[in-house]
């Protein structure tokens, strides 16, 4: 069996054969194996889904509904606009992409640029999930034989340094998601040029003019939508003070209703514990708190308008709100905003300023396409002119490794 | 109250009295005392006569820490946690009226489950700051009372404001090798610290005196390691040169007083005996099954200055009237589009 190593030097050696395939050749193939497997009857997904919802956890609904929101926008014009960006890897060499383990189908978002730039990748799938990736490329290998050797996806031990340093030291480009841990052991590696994806989570914005029925009911998908574990996953919601207890009541209705079509997947007992202590602190707060099955969906009112990551299982907190949240403690640590109303323009500027580079409508927040930049990063440019030789950085996130820790911990 | 405390203290320094009949009487107090446990028994149809069986107090989680004041008495001490390394998370405060019930509680506590019988004072290094650098940490509270109590001299602190002096802690190990036995107080990530630079230093490994102790307490407080608790401890008695009953593991946190302890050598925990755990279901809040996971819950008679019954973030198994820590509960952790620290141990 290859090692990952000598599996990523003979993509490098695809190099010129990969930029001379056209454009019409890898976008038939592209669109054709995405609508395969955004379509739970196809023969891929029939083969795929069994594994995909054991490792995931997802409910079938709420796998193919999530598939959706990352695939159903790098169709047809959407990745034709892509694949004919100018960004082309000139050099040989390949990239190292290391995926996370949630929400499966995040490889769309970084294989496509690739395809775009003509880079050969080296996929890392993680254990916890490591199906789609290889199934995908398998699919697309069989409908454009070309690229098969061009790319490839293999599981191995994270933090296993005989087999990473060769690779990091060989790659490119490393492109990485992953939680604090594999980006701050990524950086004091001998990394070449790495991009970053660390973890992240996203916002709902309830403004003047509002319908809170509508936006429950948009908001109430943002959250659903992968069970509350992608970075677009809508944790918290900001909500003029006015509306804050109608829109509160709608949503936990919403995401009632929504669980009918969209039922929450497998939970374990830290998540449910997540939800359970949620609820009793918001009781012991005396906060207006809804929910009826701990799996379905919980939704605090909460005054204090410091922003909590969600426990999962569709637990989000209201916070009413007139003027700008307090965002200091998040800076680099959000991702996207689902905007229900007017948001005033000084509103927008504080999250940009604090990262957010996705603002939607509610219910589309998490239907991205192929022209997102996740962080504002050009990931086909990325992959096109790598690091040059030279060491660099770019992260979405601050590093922890920066950070002071003097080992007290209580 | 006087008389409850003094009660509390006197059950817990000689065991006797009725714990039953305390527990409720402390519940009371918290109903009677802590306006925002009153609101919520009130809410929940709870009088104070309804506290008469301790479990049907309501568990206070530890995150309500974060944003209210639990107080049943004017604070002498005001602790809080440290938090987590990311630094964006609320902490917890616990204003504590009774300190010397606390003391009470390390003298009921620590030596018996931390040192070998008959241990008078002995040498300590501390790589849990002082209460110099922090006034307000329940752990550097209790170090301090355990140095005043147990230190001889020659013992030190390690950590300065910048951090853990691992300089001086090494050349303190080194020079200790034979004599009397000493007890190292750490938390994990400290213990971490220590062994990296003693593994690297010329020498390596050294070998403690026999009946040496290590005290570790604590997790890596969002410090993602690429190694487990169980890890350091036995990475630890291999590089200090320890027996395997030298490492106890204490469970404690800002929000409760009293502390759970291994046996040395121990994984399992074992609360001592006012301040009992159960294991709850998290859909119900029901006791589970011995061997079924569920949130950890405790009532400390000594929290009798805020609330007893703390409902916490961790997850366990009870196994023999001890427990079994299995993780933390959802919610701590920044995901979204990352793996989880648990991946990374699986990836």
């Amino acid at each position: 069996m290859s090692t990952p190593e000598a599996t990523a030097h003979r993509l490098a050696a695809t190099a010129p054969s990969l930029r001379a395939i056209p454009d019409e050749h890898v976008l038939a193939a592209w669109n054709d194996t995405l609508a395969a497997f955004l379509d739970a009857d196809s023969p891929e997904r029939r083969d795929l889904d069994p594994g995909l919802l054991q490792s995931t956890g997802l409910s079938p609904a709420g796998l193919s509904h999530g598939l959706g929101s990352i695939g159903e926008g790098m169709l047809g014009d959407a990745a034709a606009a892509e694949l004919q960006r100018p960004h082309r890897q000139e050099d040989d060499g390949f990239s190292l992409v290391v995926l996370p383990a949630e929400p499966p189908g995040l490889i769309l978002q970084s294989f496509l640029p690739a395809l775009a730039a003509r880079a050969p990748v080296l996929f890392k799938s993680s254990r916890a999930e490591p199906r789609f990736a290889p199934a995908f490329l398998a699919a697309l290998g069989r409908r454009l034989p070309e690229l098969h050797d061009a790319y490839a996806a293999v599981t191995w031990t994270g933090g296993d340094e005989a087999v990473e340093t060769p690779l990091h030291a060989a790659a490119r480009l490393v492109v990485a998601y992953g939680g604090e841990a594999t980006i701050d052991a990524l950086q004091s590696a001998a990394v070449g040029r790495l991009v970053a994806f660390g973890p992240r989570l996203s916002l709902g914005w309830v403004g003047p003019g509002a319908n809170p029925e509508q936006a429950a009911r948009g908001m109430a998908l943002d959250i659903a939508t992968f069970d509350q574990r992608g970075c677009l996953s809508v944790h918290t919601v900001f909500a003029e003070p006015d509306t804050a207890p109608t829109f509160a009541a709608a949503l936990a209705r919403a995401l009632t209703e929504l669980a009918l079509d969209l039922p929450p997947g497998r939970s374990n007992t830290a998540d449910r514990a997540g939800a359970r202590l949620a609820r009793e602190e918001a009781e012991l707060r005396g906060l207006d708190w809804h929910g009826d099955a701990l799996d379905a969906g919980t939704v605090i009112v909460d005054p204090d308008p410091r922003i909590s990551p969600s426990p999962g299982l569709r637990t989000v907190r209201i916070h009413p709100i007139a003027g700008v949240p307090p965002l200091a403690d998040w800076n680099d640590r959000l991702q996207g905003i689902a905007v229900a109303g007017h948001m005033p323009a000084t509103i927008r500027r504080a999250f940009e300023q604090a990262g957010v580079s996705r603002f939607a409508p509610a219910g589309r927040l998490q239907a991205t396409d192929a022209a997102w930049r996740n962080g504002g990063i050009d990931l086909a440019a990325e992959f096109a002119y790598g690091s040059g030789g030279k060491p660099d950085t770019v992260s979405t996130t601050t590093p922890s490794s920066t950070r002071n820790e003097r080992g007290s911990v209580r | 109250m006087t008389t409850l405390v003094q009660r509390i203290e006197a059950f817990i320094v000689t065991g006797h009295g009725d714990f039953d009949e305390l527990a409720a009487a402390a519940a009371r107090s918290g109903y009677e005392r802590v306006e925002p446990y009153r609101r919520l028994c009130d809410r929940r149809g709870l009088g104070a006569d309804a506290l008469e069986d301790w479990r049907l107090a309501p568990a206070v989680p530890t995150s309500a820490f974060k944003s209210l004041r639990l107080a049943a008495d004017e604070p002498r001490e005001i602790f809080r946690s440290s938090g987590t390394t990311r630094g964006a998370e609320r902490r917890s405060v616990h204003y504590h009226p009774y300190p010397d019930l606390y003391r009470t509680v390390i003298d009921a506590s620590f030596a018996g489950a931390c040192l070998p019988a008959g241990t008078g004072r002995l040498p300590i290094l501390s790589l849990i700051p002082d209460r110099a650098i922090a006034a307000d940490s329940s752990l550097s509270f209790m170090a301090a009372h355990v140095f005043e109590n147990h230190a001889a001299p020659g013992s030190a602190w390690a950590v300065q404001d910048a951090g853990i002096d691992l300089d001086l802690a090494c050349r303190w190990l080194r020079a200790r090798t034979e004599g009397e036995p000493v007890l190292v107080l750490a938390t994990a990530l400290a213990l971490v610290l220590l062994l990296d630079r003693l593994e690297g230093e010329t020498g390596g490994r050294i070998r403690l005196p026999p009946g040496s102790r290590v005290f570790e307490t604590g997790g890596f407080k969002g410090r993602s390691l690429e190694t487990t608790p169980e890890a350091v401890r036995r990475h630890a008695r291999t590089l200090l040169g320890l027996d395997a009953e030298a490492v106890v593991r204490e469970y404690g946190m800002t929000e409760l007083t009293s502390q759970a302890y291994s046996r040395p050598g121990g994984e399992r925990l074992r609360t001592p005996p006012w301040m009992p755990f159960r294991v709850l279901d998290p859909a119900t809040l029901e006791e589970v099954e011995e061997g079924e996971t569920g949130l950890l819950a405790f009532f400390d008679l000594a929290n009798v200055g805020s609330v007893c019954h703390v409902l916490t973030e961790d997850l366990g198994v009870r196994e023999d009237g001890t427990f079994r820590l299995l993780g933390r509960a959802s919610g701590a952790e920044l995901r979204g589009c990352s793996l989880t620290a648990e991946e990374l141990g699986a990836a």
